[in-house]
């Protein structure tokens, strides 16, 4: 049922110049961050996370979706442009995308990515549009055991599908639980696990641990790269400067048309990777592109096609829009830029979650609406200034590192004016250098961290109703003892069929694309 | 992709790193067990350590069966490639950001020592300086050349970001420069 009111107040707050600016800077910024190679979409929300708290809630959600978006796309531009993905959600698309650039064919691949990442992550909005509010019907039905379990299977299939090593992941998550306890309890408010340190008695701020896990912890990771790694910068300036002259080869209506197919699949695809948590946008564009190859083997994608370029790149946008389903239905994120969005709803005072529909009708059409808008942004800002963002894949790390890191502190200090922050966000800084280099992915850490207060009220609420009775409380349905089975049968089966080792099989391919194109280049 | 390289030394390996943490892991758990709030009750019958040692037991269990797991022989590629400078260089790295931060925002963790270390040093609170000054060589210590350009980028960078949170409505440091311009947020 829609509230029209709602939807009126949601329209009103949406088109002002002020949201408006703020979506077009989220997508300028967002776009930049996926060009560059180094960042991705949730350094650059964590990064500007610690901004919006002083925006409205519009503002605040059309910048970070606004560079959400821009970012998935971005990365394709210096995936093309150099072979090298500005995100690891393209490197599906150097495939095809470098060899095209290498014929001379760069703007062509350009536009076809733009327009394939424009087209899906319109209708997947849409699809996330229907789909999330009947979700949040049926989750409204839950009870404390029923939500607490639920959280339970999400961290879970975190753990089973991002990374390579299940135990990794679920170290990630214990980690995040780890973190989320200490500090005040959210029942009784009695301080724990401070380590006798009164400034951590209001328990970890989210803010300093996300900028610290994925801006300071990937900007250091750069630093070590960089004495590892010899560096060579191959410049192709010539060849991009070529990329939108007159004269440049660009793309004709009927061959955007003749690449449907391509694009439904990575539709279909990354709408359905997009959904379950923990998986991501990388492997939406590696299994959409190899369901197009195998599904077209007469176009002979992987050999310099549009077609590869318009279902690698369909494949990861689309994810945009569905991940944040868990997060508006259930209240779980499913991703690491659900949780930061699901963040800054909760700095504007928004509790994501299925009682959202409810009690914020304004704040979830205003985000549907953005997110619908975005993606013209996304159009008008990548058409015109693609060739601008070329060049921006040339920013050599040296310069773009302490950049960042100034930022990060900037940011760190700004959420609370609090100076401690500037230091946990350091140690996180070096705890995230750690989780990189061993490969403990970061996202069920900051999930579970934001989960953890979420699944203590629902089981202590839980006991409260059951006058203790643990039994009861944790079996107290059909439903949560079917969920309860789900979170051993998912562990079971994760450690025995290592589905995140195959999962990651997949991710895996992005350094072997890589790697090929820069032998091919370097031939 | 994992490494099984046995140029590897064994302590870079998944099961050399499990079993450093599985040491931080019982060190943890013991801390734990000796404090008094884990067994703290509260009036709905839990624990208020129940989710903490839940999470430090769960942890504890991942690094075991990293410990021992089929992959335990592996590195990561990154783990391989690390040397033991390089985490020293990641330490300085946040030990300089740390300096930056307590020098341009004139903070002192309510350490007297750091205040009267502050007292002599000037310019201390003064975002944009301090700003220039940590660009600057951040840049060129980790190897932008000429150094004329990471004056330049510093300068410019320190400018734009002062000008941008100032935008947004968030405080930055008082400023001399900002001063003399009239924008200070402070």
């Amino acid at each position: 049922m829609i509230n029209v009111d709602a939807l009126y107040d949601a329209i009103e707050l949406v088109f002002t110049w002020h949201t408006l600016m703020w979506i077009a800077i989220g997508v300028t910024i967002g776009v930049g961050v996926g060009a560059m190679p180094g960042l991705t979409a949730t350094t650059g929300i964590a990064l500007m996370l610690p901004l919006t708290f002083t925006m409205d809630q519009a503002a605040a959600l059309g910048l970070l979706i606004g560079l959400y978006k821009g970012a998935i796309y971005g990365g394709s531009i210096s995936a093309i442009s150099f072979a090298t993905p500005g995100t690891s959600e393209a490197a599906a698309t150097v495939f095809d995308g470098h060899k095209l650039m290498t014929r001379g064919k760069g703007k062509k691949a350009l536009l076809i990515a733009l327009y394939a990442s424009v087209t899906a992550d319109f209708l997947s909005d849409v699809i996330t549009i229907l789909i999330a509010p009947m979700l949040a019907l049926v989750a409204l039905k839950f009870g404390p055991s029923e939500r607490f379990w639920l959280m339970v299977l999400a961290v879970c299939l975190l753990g089973a599908l991002s990374g390579s090593h299940f135990a990794k992941g679920m170290l990630s998550a214990a980690m995040g639980l780890f973190i989320g306890t200490i500090g005040a309890d959210p029942v009784s408010s009695i301080p724990r696990n401070t380590f006798d340190l009164w400034w951590l008695g209001e328990g970890i701020h989210l803010i300093p641990l996300v900028v610290g896990i994925f801006a300071m912890g990937a900007m250091l990771e750069k630093i070590v790269e960089m004495s590892t790694v010899k560096q060579k910068v191959q410049r192709l300036g010539g060849t991009v400067k070529g990329l939108f002259s007159m004269g440049g080869e660009g793309l004709s209506f009927r061959e955007y048309l003749s690449c449907w197919k391509e694009m439904s699949i990575g539709l279909g695809v990354g709408t359905f990777v997009g959904m379950l948590p923990g998986l991501g946008s990388t492997v939406g564009a590696f299994l959409s592109y190899g369901i197009a190859k195998q599904a077209s083997p007469e176009k002979k994608i992987g050999t310099g096609k549009i077609e590869g370029v318009a279902a690698a790149e369909a494949g990861n946008n689309a994810t945009v829009g569905p991940t944040l389903v868990p997060l508006l239905a259930f209240g779980i994120p499913g991703s690491a830029v659900a949780a930061l969005i699901g963040a800054a709803l909760m700095l504007q005072g928004a509790t994501p979650g299925p009682r959202m529909f409810e009690l914020f009708p304004t704040v979830i059409y205003s985000l549907f609406l953005i997110l619908i808008l975005g993606n013209f942004f996304n159009l008008g800002i990548g058409r015109v200034f693609a060739f601008v963002y070329a060049k921006l894949g040339e920013l050599p790390p040296q310069v773009l590192v302490p950049i960042v890191m100034g930022m990060a502190v900037i940011g760190a200090y700004s959420y609370a004016n609090n100076e401690w922050d500037v230091l946990v966000m350091l140690v996180f800084g070096i705890i995230g250098l750690f989780m990189r280099t061993f490969r403990i992915p970061e996202a069920p850490l900051i999930i579970t961290f934001l989960l953890a207060p979420q699944a203590e009220e629902n089981l202590r609420r839980g006991l409260l109703i059951n006058e203790g009775d643990w039994v009861a409380t944790l079996m107290n349905s059909p439903l949560a003892i079917g969920l309860a089975i789900a979170v051993v049968a998912l562990t079971y089966i994760s450690t025995r069929m290592r589905i995140s080792e195959r999962m990651t099989e997949i991710a895996d391919d992005a350094e072997a694309a890589e790697a090929e194109a820069k032998a091919e280049k370097t031939s | 992709m994992a490494s099984s390289d046995r140029s590897v030394g064994w302590l870079r390996t998944n099961q050399g790193v499990a079993a450093c943490l599985v040491v931080a892991m019982l060190a943890l758990l013991g801390y734990l067990l000796s404090q008094d709030w884990v067994y703290q009750q509260q009036r709905d019958g839990f624990r208020l350590g129940f989710f903490t040692m839940v999470s430090a037991l769960v942890m504890l269990v991942c690094v075991g069966f990293t410990l021992i797991g089929k992959q335990k022989d592996q590195a990561t590629p990154e783990m391989a490639r690390m040397r033991g400078s390089d985490w020293l260089r990641g330490i300085t790295a946040l030990l300089t950001m740390l300096v930056y931060y307590v020098l341009a925002w004139d903070a002192h963790f309510s350490q007297d020592w750091v205040r009267s270390i502050l007292d002599v040093i000037p310019f201390t609170g003064d975002f944009l300086i301090w700003t220039v000054v940590f660009l600057t060589m951040g840049m060129a210590l980790l190897g932008v050349r000429p150094i004329t350009s990471a004056i330049t980028a510093g300068v410019i960078v320190s400018f734009v970001i002062f000008g941008l949170f100032l935008l947004i409505g968030i405080d930055l440091p008082q400023s001399v420069i900002g001063q003399l311009l009239g924008t200070s947020a402070a």
